[in-house]
């Protein structure tokens, strides 16, 4: 489970790193977030009495990355309106 | 135990939808 989480991760700093768009950038960070909900649960496993935190916590990340992703889409849209296209490398100006 | 978590997770969300609802509205210029 933590070579999977740890597989997840790397691919999502990958692609962080390496796209020019936008949307695939978001799409990695997505990719982030969940290596680390892997990781929560892969964990959660050895609390005492069958203790549910880090299952709870997971889910609480989960959530957090919806809002984070809404919040990022709708950026993404402002600059598609004012720029025309999603490169990030294009959006260099404060104002037009 | 975990109820007042979520429900502030869940006002977090709803205002995180609401902003991103009026980022990305497309102004009407006349």
């Amino acid at each position: 489970m933590l070579l999977l989480s740890a597989l997840v991760f790397c691919c999502g700093v990958y692609t962080i790193l390496t796209r020019k768009n936008a949307v695939s950038i978001l799409m990695g960070v997505e990719l982030v977030l969940n290596a680390a909900n892997i990781n929560f649960v892969a964990f959660a496993q050895y609390t005492r009495n069958g203790g549910i935190h880090g299952n709870v916590f997971t889910i609480f990340v989960i959530l957090l990355a919806a809002a984070e992703a809404a919040v990022a889409l709708a950026i993404i849209i402002g600059i598609y309106q004012n720029f025309g296209k999603v490169d990030v490398d294009q959006a260099d100006l404060m104002k037009e | 135990d975990y109820l007042f978590a979520f429900e502030a997770v869940s006002v977090l969300l709803l205002a995180a939808l609401v902003g991103a609802a009026f980022l990305a509205r497309k102004e009407v210029r006349e």
